[in-house]
Order: C-alpha cells, then sequence, then structure tokens
C-alpha cells in the first residue's frame, strides 16, 4: 500500500542541537501508527513538523505523493501536546470557530457530532477554563477531528485522563480508523495502552528513528521464554538437550525449566516433548511487552 | 480566506476586551463633559481656562479667554466666557480632544495586541494549520479585522460625544463631515499603528512583550530616541520630525494633514506588512 506520511531525511536543528536527524518515517494509508521515545526524543517535533507548526531543517515530507507545502487536499488534524482552546469560550463555541475557519456548511451539527462522540455533548455550553484536563484532552481531539481529516497527528492524547476515558478514547479512534478510514499517528507514554491498538510502531530514540515495525512483527519477535513445569523435569532436560542447549542452570523451581530467548521454537518443543510421552503440568510461552520490545531495542535503560 | 474572515469577526464581536476599552473611550467623553458642564455652571475664570487647555488647540479661542484675567474678570464677564465655553463644545471638540487622541491609540493598540495574540498564547493558530497556506490566511484575516476595530471604537467615541454635547446643552449637531473630516485623517495614524500593533505580536509571539512595546509607543516614548539620534546629527534631517505620533499630535479638527504623515504612515505600514508576512511564513510558531 502506498504510504499518506513519508519523511525522508527529516531534521529539525535548533542552534547547534538536532531535535530529530534524518527521520524516514512511513505511514501508510489507514495504518494507526504509534510514535515511541522516551522524553525529549523527537516525537512531539516530528508531529509539528507534519502540522506545519516548525519549518524542517532538511528533509522532505510527502503527503499523499505531494510535498506537504503543496498538498491542499488531504488534510491533517492535530493534537500536540496540550489543547488549544479559546478558554474564555464554551465547548461548543470552540468547535463552531473551528468549522467556520474550515467552512463547514452544516456548523451546528457537525460540532454537535462531534461532542456527542467525544462524550462532551452535556457539557457543550460549559466554558472550558471550568473543563478538567481529561475533558479537555477530549475537546482537544474533537478540535483535531473537525472536519473529519485524513490524517490525525495525536501527542499523548490520553495524557490526564482516567482509566474509562482511556477506555473509551481508543475504542472511538479505533472506530474512526475503521469506519472514516483515517490514518492516525499517535505516541503515548502509555504503552500497553498503545500495543492494544496500533498496527505499526516506529521506535524514534536521540532525534533518530531507529526501527519501524507492524504489529505483527512485534508478535513475532516478541517471544521472549518458555516455562515448562512437569513432575518428571529430568526426563524433560535429558529429551530436551538432543534439540538445544538446555541443563540443570535453567531449573527456576526443582520442577520448573525456563529456557530463555529460545521462545520462537515453542511449537517444536511442545510437539517433541509430546511424541516422547513426557507429562507435563504446565507449558507457557510467555512474551514480550512493547515495552520490554521497546526497551530491548533502545538499549535496555531507556523509559518511554 | 473569507472564512478565516469570518470566524474572526464572530470572535470580534465576543471580544470583551474591546468592549471594555469602547466603554472606558465613551466614559472619559461623557464624564469630561459632566465636569465642563459643572464648569459652565459653578467654574471659575482658572477653571475654564484649565479646560480650554485640556480640549482645544484652537489659539484663537485660547488667547479671547486667556485675556479675561481672573482679578479684571467681573461676574458678567465670568458668565459670557461660560456661555462661551460651552457653545465651543461640540462634537468634534469633544471627540478630538488632545487627551483622547492618545487614550485612544492606547487603547486600540491594546485591543489589537489582545485579540491579535490570543490565537497565541491559546495556541489556536495550531488548529487551523491543516488549511492550506493557514499562516497567511489568518494574517490577513486579522489585518482586514484591524479597520473594523478601529471604526467600532471611534463610533464609540463619536456616541459618548454626541451625548455629552447634549449633556452640555447643545443642540443635536447638523452637521457631522468636520467629526468624519478628522476621524479620516487619524484613521491613517491609526491603520498604520495597528499594523504595527500585528508585526510586534507575530515578532514576538508573546502578549505582555508587545502589549508592553504597544503601549510605550502609543505614547510616543520612540520620541526619546528620535531627540537622542537628532542630538548626534548623526542624519541629514531631524529624525523626530518624522515621527509617527508626534506628526499624529499634530492632526487638528482646523489643521490639515501634515505632509509627511502620509509617507511616514505608509512607510511604517508597509514595512509592518512585509516584515509580518515573511516573519509568518518562516518562523516557527513557538506554541
Amino acid at each position: 500500500m502506498a504510504n499518506l506520511i513519508e519523511t525522508t531525511s527529516l531534521s529539525k536543528r535548533y542552534g547547534k542541537k538536532f531535535a530529530i536527524k534524518d527521520v524516514c518515517m512511513h505511514v501508510e494509508k489507514g495504518n494507526i501508527y504509534g510514535l515511541i521515545g522516551r522524553n525529549g526524543a523527537g516525537k512531539t517535533t516530528i508531529m509539528k513538523c507534519i502540522n506545519r507548526q516548525i519549518i524542517p531543517t532538511g528533509g522532505d515530507i510527502m503527503l499523499g505523493g505531494v510535498k506537504l507545502n503543496r498538498q491542499k487536499n488531504i488534510k491533517v488534524g492535530a493534537l500536540v501536546e496540550s489543547p488549544s482552546l479559546y478558554e474564555d469560550t464554551s465547548a461548543m463555541q470552540n468547535l463552531l470557530y473551528k468549522c467556520t475557519a474550515l467552512g463547514i456548511k452544516d456548523k451546528k451539527m457537525h460540532a454537535n457530532n462531534l461532542l456527542e462522540l467525544l462524550e462532551l455533548s452535556k457539557v457543550k455550553d460549559k466554558k472550558v477554563k471550568q473543563f478538567s484536563l481529561g475533558m479537555k484532552q477530549r475537546l482537544g481531539l474533537a478540535m483535531a477531528m473537525v472536519g473529519y481529516p485524513e490524517v490525525l497527528m495525536l501527542d499523548e492524547p490520553i495524557n490526564g485522563m482516567d482509566p474509562q476515558g482511556i477506555a473509551a478514547i481508543r475504542e472511538m479512534l479505533v472506530h474512526i480508523n475503521r469506519k472514516l478510514g483515517t490514518t492516525i499517528v499517535i505516541s503515548s507514554h502509555i504503552l500497553d495502552e498503545l500495543a492494544k491498538f496500533a498496527s505499526v510502531y516506529g521506535i524514534i530514540k536521540e532525534g533518530r528513528l531507529i526501527s519501524e515495525f507492524t504489529r505483527e512483527t512485534l508478535e513475532s519477535e516478541s517471544f521472549s521464554s518458555i516455562t515448562i513445569v512437569s513432575p518428571h523435569i529430568d526426563d524433560v532436560i535429558t529429551a530436551l538437550t538432543e534439540k538445544m542447549p538446555v541443563n540443570k542452570d535453567m531449573l527456576i523451581k526443582p520442577n520448573t525449566l525456563l529456557i530463555k530467548n529460545g521462545a520462537q521454537a515453542s511449537k517444536d518443543i511442545s510437539r517433541f516433548l509430546f511424541d516422547r510421552g513426557i507429562y507435563l503440568e504446565e507449558f507457557r510461552v510467555d512474551h514480550l511487552s512493547l515495552e520490554e520490545y521497546f526497551m530491548r531495542l533502545t538499549g535496555g535503560d531507556e523509559i518511554a | 480566506m473569507l472564512n478565516m474572515f469570518r470566524m474572526d469577526l464572530r470572535r470580534f464581536l465576543r471580544t470583551k476586551s474591546l468592549y471594555i476599552s469602547t466603554i472606558v473611550l465613551m466614559a472619559v467623553v461623557i464624564i469630561a463633559s459632566i465636569a465642563i458642564n459643572a464648569v459652565c455652571k459653578y467654574g471659575s475664570v482658572w477653571d475654564i481656562q484649565d479646560v480650554l487647555s485640556s480640549f482645544s488647540s484652537n489659539t484663537d479661542m485660547k488667547t479671547e479667554m486667556y485675556d479675561y484675567s481672573p482679578s479684571v474678570a467681573d461676574a458678567t464677564m465670568l458668565e459670557a466666557m461660560k456661555v462661551k465655553l460651552r457653545s465651543f463644545m461640540t462634537l468634534e471638540v469633544l471627540a478630538s480632544a488632545p487627551f483622547m487622541s492618545r487614550l485612544s491609540y492606547m487603547l486600540i493598540a491594546l485591543v489589537c495586541v489582545l485579540f491579535v495574540s490570543k490565537d497565541y498564547i491559546t495556541a489556536y493558530l495550531k488548529n487551523l494549520l491543516l488549511l492550506p497556506q493557514a499562516k497567511i490566511k489568518w494574517l490577513i484575516s486579522k489585518i482586514l479585522i484591524l479597520p473594523v476595530i478601529i471604526i467600532f471604537m471611534y463610533l464609540g467615541i463619536t456616541l459618548a460625544a454626541l451625548i455629552g454635547q447634549l449633556i452640555l446643552g447643545n443642540p443635536f449637531p447638523s452637521d457631522f463631515m468636520p467629526l468624519i473630516s478628522y476621524m479620516a485623517k487619524t484613521l491613517v495614524s491609526s491603520i498604520s499603528f495597528g499594523l504595527f500593533s500585528i508585526f510586534i505580536v507575530v515578532l514576538l509571539q508573546k502578549r505582555t512583550g508587545a502589549i508592553i512595546i504597544c503601549l510605550l509607543m502609543s505614547f510616543n516614548f520612540q520620541r526619546l530616541l528620535y531627540t537622542l539620534i537628532d542630538i548626534t546629527k548623526a542624519l541629514p534631517f531631524k529624525l523626530s520630525d518624522y515621527g509617527l505620533m508626534t506628526l499624529t499630535s499634530r492632526i487638528g479638527i482646523d489643521t490639515p494633514l501634515p505632509d509627511t504623515l502620509l509617507p511616514v504612515a505608509g512607510a511604517i505600514a508597509g514595512l509592518s506588512l512585509v516584515l509580518s508576512f515573511v516573519l509568518i511564513r518562516r518562523r516557527d510558531l513557538k506554541m
């Protein structure tokens, strides 16, 4: 599938320091792209560049195959850093202003639909300064979605939200991604949450995009270990020695064997032990979480 | 472009600072009228001369009134002075008082900066960036709103001056042309100054800094700098002769537009426009 967003050697320098350098990012149409990196890694800078907030020092951004500056047909809605709202006006009015600027014909209906989608209908006439952080985030999302843009750039959109709110936003994003085909680029510190719905991931470290991988790749590469529990653990070790380097040092309990980094062959191992007729109480394959996978890729000491 | 202007027009109508500033301007004119009315009833020769010095640059009137010495002015003369003062305080005199002119420039600068900088401090401008050429459209829209702001405030002053004239017991004016002509002359400076205010906001992308600079400019602070430059004789001409606010202060009801005002106002407006467009296109948005 063609890339909807593609950056080539995208760089942004502040003084002598590069905030991002040579970022080559590929976001296919319809993807939910999770951008992961620790604080100051450059996630927000990439989003700001694509949202035209800042001007890149080098490189290109292609949107729908056309240079960003010349692209007039594909719209990018964004919630980058904090929601941008007029605090002394109501939620409805904030949306109506943007609807007017975008020339949306049935402004009120459009704004009402968005408020309903984000569960803000009951507080639509309340002034934004009276909103909680979570409500502001949701209104910020509604603002980003005005005119149903083809691309949504969301930087930490679930910050300050309660678990129910996070789940609701996740469902809503999946819904608009599936129903409207909206391509979403999202960053979040809550990697487990991101792992639940992103289809592609990009890992950024110190301003460089070090890896891009799909959810399938993550699932296939993130096997971590196999735990085998058996009353005949000596027989298990003896049998497995024929297939792989196994010894008694791998016993974590008297009847529990832990095989690290060999989990890709889990199916072979289970069949092999079954064929030998060895009774197993438990055979468990543990996967790496997105967070663990991220840490492995970034050197282990990173915190997203 | 038109949609962005529509949005700004909606916002303009809900801008509190615009209404507050206009009400302040109107209140000053009305309070001044009440004060003059009191002077006309109970004031001394000193009071009358004070009022004249604050309200008019009309030298003939001043000379005539200053000829009356408080020591020689008897009751009949005082009454005559009061009648003269009352009839002198017409719509255009009330609206064009020198202190009103300064106050209006200060408040125009304030409203402009508050209105334009709001999109920076709330970062609302970010929401509009999905439009093609959004930043340019945003700037043009703000430039188009500027005369609307100024005319709105002028209308407030005119209404207040009208009320003031009626408070003073003068008949409803039949001819608005002198006032319109005066306001048209000051509009040149106001628009130029407003464009300068927009440029300062675009340059600083900060509200407080922009307010301070524009307020200082509205009080003609730059004249001190021009005078310093003039003392050094580094330029072949006197820079203080070309100060926008200095030239603006010479605008009066009866006086013609200073010769150099149009070129100076035009140069400031043009430069502010060009720099604003360059800055908004080429600089990152700090939000």
